[in-house]
This record gives structure tokens, sequence and C-alpha cells, in this order.
């Protein structure tokens, strides 16, 4: 019998049986009343108040509310231990974990979900402290490509890449009741480091094949290198093995595999054959218990074309599908087949797909999983209406911000952006981009700070500009980075983020350009026009009118109250249509630039992103704080998370349920709100998603900037998906 | 601000703001639809709520009465265990039979913040015990008759025991349809190990 099963039950055992000793005491009369703790076989009374001391039990809780409480408690080995208390308990657990289950079904159905992270930076709150003994305060690095498996409580993790160029080879499991990172130092062989290897569980081992790896700086000029090894961990011996096979595929990364009865098959991927590289469709097949390759039999002419990253399920014992992968640079699928391996001679089939349009894009490097008859994949938000462009970049506003109504505006400079170039090198060197414009003061300058420090806005924009300052300098200093699993597959539009587009706006609002444009005659755009008007051009240009307007500071109360009540009715509409005044198209270069550079230096961009997000909140916050002291219009409404401007990972979900029909077809279901569920991670790649007991687990992964591939942030977060939970 | 009173089972009258007292969701709808809002003499009789308890919740509601309206981002934030606040976490120090008790007549009041905190509080209690301990905690008689424990161990340890042996033997056949048979069982079995 299974180790780990045997072990398992024999606690049990004691658990269940221990119980036996407390019967001893149910006899002894009642001693004491006051302190609730007493023995009275009011166990299954009702709720009735009629005594005077407080002899409540847990268990005279009615279900629901007893099932509240165990809804708090992490699904996992907490839950499973309230499973065995008693009779009661039992069935309750039983009836949490069904309803949880149908909740996410139904969550994924109607996207109402949500994430929820986990950071280790972020685990120190109070109680995590107190739970995790002392020797596990390890915090696992960030990594890219690795592979991940879920074993009853924990999410084992395995290998990839990091960010600076070097593959992992350790293996770290997170506990999911405890949220902590454990690493077990495991014997045995060890396998290389690698990333992108198949990693998957079988009768309580992980069979880990594949993958490559970085190449070694020593010695110098190495190239990457795939690997065929084959490596067994045994989870209960905690040991490495590997595994000598004969006659066995060729070194390959990228591949998928599943576990169909006792042998794990293996698809496609990038292979080195005969020492050229290139991508397979072929089909491997490792019998487990013989342990020796063999590859089927295929029938019939159509196979998938060659692709690597795809993802691959397992539907029933004799059949998989595959679903997307690259074939190659600006070659993404997005079709599904189905391997049926029922008779003799295997068969490919392909399978119609349904409601394409709301398919994930790239799905070769974001992660995917099955959740009973859903496919849940992950990917970029698909292409929203202009209204929601994002820009990457935090805004940082920038500019002589004169907090006092004086003229000091008029000195104002502002840079004109001449609309078309975009992201160029002028810009990223940041400073006096000098462009003459009409009727407008031209000389730029950034350090020349002659704004007066009045006022905590100024401070901030005056901070944060020392910090875009530091940000310019650093990026000509960034090396560029080679990842592998670029392919150059610049498919993804130019994006960037643009938040909290209505908090600006109101910012505008509040602070009127004094440097209208020339024509007296003319009164003066609302803001509100401008800020809407940035909602419906594209990123770029949106960005330039709006930044202009962080320039000036202004308390015009009158122009601040008309604009905000223009803004208020107009700045959640496409506007598309209004003229654009030719001299308002301005672009603060430095914005640009920081937009454009991907600056970061590596050893602090683990939270660069949140940093950023937490100075822009706290901007707001003054700004709104001013702006109630300024004025007393009704505040805008904030965006609803739904509008929030952040690029993020959106969920995709594809129905499986007609994958074996007569009529074999998936169909993608149709998203809310382009899939964006509140509290989403910020958009990562080659990341990994694994069930989880009514929720699915993400980790790791790489923030790709598509423009400019210098730096990348790796992530080490965790993140849970789940369905909220109902309140009694 | 006007008051309104409160009455326990126990008779005590209990003379509070009115705006405390629509912390509670039924006193509010009681309010609202029986007109008694302007009443100033009206009395809000609680007949599941004894003093002490009502007193404790009073206390909360006075203390937490300028909270803002939790959205529904916010409850859903709320449902790791972790986010109690430190003057809640004193407040909730009580023994076991008064917590439970707080918990019902929360439920029956509808606040569902201090219900909220309040279960929170007892997840807590019951995270990280085996169930020996739980059982001894809240002192919850373990129930499971010895044949009900048998049959939760042993039908797991049988089926698998069973399972394995069968798949020995239909594995060392050569035969095709012995190899399906063998695939269905173990997937009866995994089925099995994961409740």
């Amino acid at each position: 019998m299974d180790n780990i099963a045997k072990v398992e039950h024999q606690e049990e055992c004691k658990e269940i049986c221990r119980g036996n000793e407390d019967e001893k005491y149910e006899s002894l009369p009642i001693l004491n009343k006051e302190d609730g703790s007493s023995m009275s076989d009011s166990n299954m009374d009702s709720n009735s108040s009629d005594s005077n001391s407080s002899s409540y039990q847990l268990n005279a809780l009615p279900d629901e509310m007893l099932e509240f409480i165990l809804t708090y408690l992490p699904p996992y080995k907490d839950l499973k231990n309230c499973s065995l208390v008693c009779k009661r308990w039992r069935s309750i657990v039983k009836n949490l974990i069904r309803r949880s289950k149908m909740n996410l079904h139904k969550g994924l159905i109607d996207f109402r979900l949500r994430w929820e992270i986990f950071s280790p930076q972020s685990a120190g709150t109070l109680e995590l402290r107190s739970c995790i003994p002392k020797t596990s305060m390890y915090v696992i690095a960030g990594r890219f490509s690795h592979s991940a498996v879920r074993y009853s409580n924990y999410m084992y993790v395995f290998g990839g890449g990091s960010s600076s160029d070097t593959t992992f080879n350790d293996l770290w499991r997170f506990d999911l009741s405890k949220m902590h990172w454990e690493r077990p130092f495991s014997m045995g062989t060890y396998p290389s480091p690698k990333g992108s290897a198949s990693m998957v569980c079988w009768q309580e081992q992980l069979i880990l094949f594949g993958g490559w790896r970085y190449p070694s700086l020593h010695p110098p000029h190495q190239p990457w290198c795939l690997f065929d090894e084959l490596h067994y961990y045994d989870l209960i011996k905690n040991r490495w093995t590997v595994a000598i096979t004969t006659h066995g595929p060729p070194p390959m990364a990228g591949h998928s595999a599943s576990i169909h009865g006792d042998i794990m098959v293996i698809f496609g991927g990038y292979q080195m054959v005969d020492g050229v590289n290139l991508n397979s469709n072929q089909v491997w097949c490792l019998d487990l218990h013989k342990q020796y390759w063999w590859r089927p039999r295929l029938a019939g002419n159509v196979t998938p074309p060659p692709r690597y990253g795809q993802i691959q399920l397992v539907l029933d014992d004799h059949h998989l599908l595959i679903v997307g992968g690259c074939g190659g640079p600006n070659s993404v699928f997005s079709d599904a087949w189905i391997l049926d391996m029922s008779s003799d001679l295997w068969l490919w089939k392909s399978v119609p797909v349904r409601n394409k349009k709301f398919a994930a894009s790239h799905m070769w490097c974001n992660p995917a999983c099955k959740i009973d008859s859903k496919l849940v994949v992950l990917g970029p938000t698909p292409n929203m209406p202009q209204d929601f462009q994002l820009m990457r970049q935090a805004r940082i506003p920038v500019g002589g911000a004169a907090g006092a109504p004086n003229n000091r505006n008029r000195q104002l400079e502002r840079q004109r952006w001449i609309p078309g170039e975009a992201g160029n090198g002028q810009a990223a060197r940041g400073y006096a981009l000098r462009v003459p414009a009409p009727n407008r003061p031209i000389n730029f300058q950034l350090d020349g700070l002659n704004i007066p420090l009045d006022g905590p806005d100024e401070q901030y924009l005056a901070q944060r500009r020392a910090i875009l300052n530091n940000h310019q300098q650093n990026a000509s200093n960034n090396n560029f980075v080679n990842q592998h699993n670029n392919r150059n597959n610049n498919v993804q539009p130019r994006t960037g983020s643009l938040r909290n587009l209505h908090k600006i706006a109101l910012q505008q609002m509040e602070e009127k350009n004094h440097n209208r444009p020339s024509s007296s005659g003319v009164q003066p755009r609302s803001n509100g026009v401008i800020a809407a008007r940035t909602n419906s051009e594209s990123s770029c240009n949106g960005e330039e009118v709006e930044k202009k307007r962080d320039d000036t500071k202004n308390s015009d109360m009158e122009a601040a109250n008309r604009l905000q009540r223009n803004l208020s009715l107009r700045c959640r509409e496409n506007e598309p249509f209004l003229p654009k005044r030719f001299d308002e198209l301005y672009e603060d270069p430095f914005r640009m630039a920081a937009f454009n550079v991907q600056n970061r230096p590596r050893s602090l961009s683990k939270d660069h992103n949140e940093r950023i997000r937490r100075m822009e909140e706290k901007m707001n916050a003054l700004r709104n704080s001013r702006r109630n002291a300024v004025a007393e219009q009704k505040p805008l409404k904030e965006p609803s998370p739904k509008r929030a401007k952040r690029n993020v990972l959106s969920l995709f979900v594809c129905d499986l349920s007609n994958a074996l029909s007569d009529d074999p077809h998936l169909q993608w279901v149709e998203h809310k709100n382009y899939g964006i569920l509140p509290g989403a991670p910020e958009r990562l790649i080659l990341s990994t998603m694994v069930p989880g007991n009514g929720e699915l687990v993400l980790f790791g992964g790489v923030q790709k900037e598509t423009l400019y591939e210098m730096t990348h942030q790796v992530s080490n977060s965790v993140h849970f998906l789940s369905a909220p939970k109902d309140i009694v | 601000m006007p008051n309104i009173k409160l009455r326990s089972s126990d008779n005590e009258i209990f003379d509070i703001d009115v705006q405390i007292a629509k912390c509670s969701g039924t006193i509010k709808t009681m309010l609202e639809d029986c007109g008694m809002e302007d009443n100033n003499n009206a009395v809000v009789p609680l007949p599941n709520v004894n003093s002490v308890t009502l007193r404790k919740i009073l206390d909360w509601a006075e203390y937490h009465q300028d909270d803002p309206q939790r959205t529904e981002e916010d409850e859903e934030k709320a449902k790791k265990t972790d986010h109690i606040l430190p003057w809640d976490a004193d407040f909730l120090k009580m023994d076991q039979g008064a917590l439970f008790e707080l918990i019902l007549v929360a439920n029956y009041l509808d606040i569902k913040p201090l219900l909220d905190i309040a279960c929170k509080t007892i997840a807590n209690m019951i995270k990280g015990k085996t169930p020996a301990d739980i059982r001894q905690t809240f002192n919850i008689k373990n129930d499971f008759t010895a044949t009900e424990k048998m049959d939760i161990l042993e039908a797991k340890r049988m089926v698998c025991y069973y399972f394995t042996a069968i798949k020995t033997y239909l594995y060392t056949s050569t035969c095709n349809k012995n190899k399906k048979l063998l695939e269905g069982r173990w997937t009866d079995c995994s089925a099995l190990n994961e409740d």
C-alpha cells in the first residue's frame, strides 16, 4: 500500500479513536456551568437562552452558522481535520466542499470570481507570523517557466528561469493551509537546472522531463541547452531518482505532458533533433511501470501542426486535448485537437472551436488548467474599446505645479509633442525636448525646479520626478536581456497603463490651465472635455493630452466648478469626435520617456508597480482632500474596479463538456468585463496555475514589457482565484 | 438624535441612539416598517436576546457607529481571517459560550460585521488543530460509532489494498481488455481518495 496513504490512515485512525477516551467523562456530573465548558448534554440543544449561565456549545449553533465559520478555514488540511471531528461536522464539511465546487463552477461561468494575492513580502501579518515556525521563513525567489503540481495540501514548484538569466533546480512546496513556503531538502540525484520542463504527479511521485536552461556563464559562450532527462521525485521519501531510458525522445522543452492510466503522454515541444532545433508534433509515451518509452502508431493523416507551449488536458483515460501553442514567430495557435487513444491506433481529431471571439490569446505562454468540465485560461486582456486603453507605466505628472494662484503659471513650461513620434530616443533622454510652439513658452526644464514646493502635491510631484530622473539614468545602463522564450512575438499592441484616468482628470479640473491657447476670444475649453477626449484617443495621444494638465495648478474656483461639472457629464463617454485642439496636443516627454523606457533596475523591480500605485493613491488622496477643501461639489465617484485602468490578467473559460460528444466542439464562454476580475494580477507570462480545492492557484511568471525587453520583473507571489463565499 | 428603547428577554430596557441601533438590520427593518421612528416612546422587544449579550452588542455598535458602509468588495476582501482590529479582538475575548451566544444574536439581529469577526475568531481557533484538539477545545463528543470509524478508515484502506492487488495482477496480464479494466478502476479509486 502506498506509504503516504498508509501514514495518513494511521493518523486518522488515531484521531477518530481518540475520542473514545473522552467518553469516560461523559457521565461526570456538571460541576461548573459558568465557564461554558460544561459537559452537559446541551450539545445538541437549540439556542434557548433560558439558562443563566452561558452554557453554549459550538455545536449549539445551527448548521448554517457552523458552515459559515468553516468557510473561513483554508479548504485543505484544516477542513479535512474538521471532517474527522464528529458526524455532524463531517456532513457539514461535505456540504461545504460540494458547495464551494459548485460556486467555483458557477463563478467561472458568470465570471464572478476574485483574486487574492499572497506575496511573501506581505506575509508579515501578525497571524501569519505566529503560524510560521522559525525554520520556514524562506522566501522563494521569483521565477517563470517553472513547473508546478498540486498534491493534497501542497503546491510543488520546481525550477524555472530567474530574473538574472539563470535557471533554478530547486524544489519548493507551498503549504496551502498554512500559507507559507517550505523547502524540502531532498536527497538523491538532483536534476539539472531547467525551466519549461513538464512535471506531472503519479502515484505520489512527481515526474519531471525535459526542459531548457540558460547557458552557464562559465565557461563562457555556451549555448543554452535542452534536456531529455527523466527524473522521479518520491513525495514521501523525499528523494530524487533519475531514470535511464533508452530510445527516448530527443531533448525538448515547452512540451506538455499528462497522465493517462499508467502512461505519461508527451506531445509537442521544441526539440533538438540531429543538431537541428525544431518544433515538433510528436507523441511519446512513457510506460511508468516498466520505464520504457514508446511511440504510438497513429491512424489517419491528420496531425496537429508542430508547436510548443500548448495546453494539454486529460479528458478521460483515453482522450487528451491539446489547445493552443506556438509554432514559431508570429504563429500562435488557438485550435484544439483531441487524441483518441482508445484503440491500438491512435487518432488525432481536430475539434472546432466556437465563440472564438471570446477566446484567450497567446495560449502558449499563459497558464491554464482544467476545472471539471471547464478549461480556464489566463491571458492578456482582449482589446477593449479606446475607453480603456491602458498605458503600462504609471502616470507620473510632471511639471511645474505652482500651487499658489499666482502668475507663476504663466511661466509654466510645457513641451509640445509632435504626434506621430512615438517612443523616440529623444524622449528617452527625457529632458528638454524643445520644440517651438506658438503662444507657448518653450523651455522645459526639469531639474531646474523653479517651482515653489509649497503644498504636498508639489512635493509629491518633485518626488516622483526625482524617481523618474533616477530611472532615466538607469535606463541607459540596463543590459539587454535575451530571454529564451522571447520569440519576438510582438503581437501585443503597444500598451501601457493609464491609471485612474478620472482621478487625474479631476485633478485637472482644479488646476486650471492658465496658459491656455492663445485665442483670447475662445472660452477655455473645459478640462473635462480634454479628459474625455483622452479616453477616446489612442493611448499615446491620450496621454499627451492629459498629461499636460498636470502642469498647472490653479485655484480658480469657478473654472474648477465648471470643469468638474463638465467632467462628470462627459468623462465616461467615448468622444472620438470632438475636434482636437491643435495646440493642446501636448505631450509630456518626460512622462513619455518614462513610458518608453523600461527603466527599473532589477533589484528594486519586485514591487515597483505596487509602489507606484501606492504613490498614486496617496497623490489622489491628497488631491481629493484638497479638492474637498476647495470646493463643495459632490466628488466624482471613483471608477469602479471594472473600469480600473490596469493591464491585468484576464480570465477566459472554455466549455469542454461537448468535446467528446457526438458533435465535438469547444465553446468559449462569453466573458464579462473582458474577463477582468477584481484584484487581478498584473500581466504575467510563463506562470503556472494549478487547481486547488475550490480555487485556482497562480504562481510566478514574468512581467514582460513587450515594447522594450530590457528588464523584466519576475514575480514570486501566489495568487488565488476563488469564488466569493456566500454569507449566511 | 432620537433615542430608541430596546427590551431584552429579561425585560431590561436599553435606551440608545437610533443610529446606533440601526447597525442591526433587524432593528432597522422593524423601525422602518412599523413606523416607530417618530415615536419616541417606542420600545422594540427582542425576546431572543438577553441583557448581557445585548449590552455587549450595543457597546460594539457604539464603537463602530461611524464605520462606513461596507461595499461588496470590502466583504469579499475580508474573507481571510487576519483582518480583525485590535479593539475587536479585545472585545471578543470572552468565554466560548458567550461567544457563541454573541454569534447567534448577531445573526438574529443581522449585524454582518460583528458576525464576521466573531466567526473569524472561531475559525482561528479551529485552524491548525488536529481533530482531537478541536474536540477538546470545543468539547465536542466524538460520535463516530465503531463501525463508522471502521468504515471511514477501512473503506479507504481496504479499497486501496484491493485495487492495488488487482492492479498488479491485471498489469502483468498482457490482455488489452484487462489493461482497460485496470485503468477504469484506478479512476474510481482516486475519486474516493479525494473525499
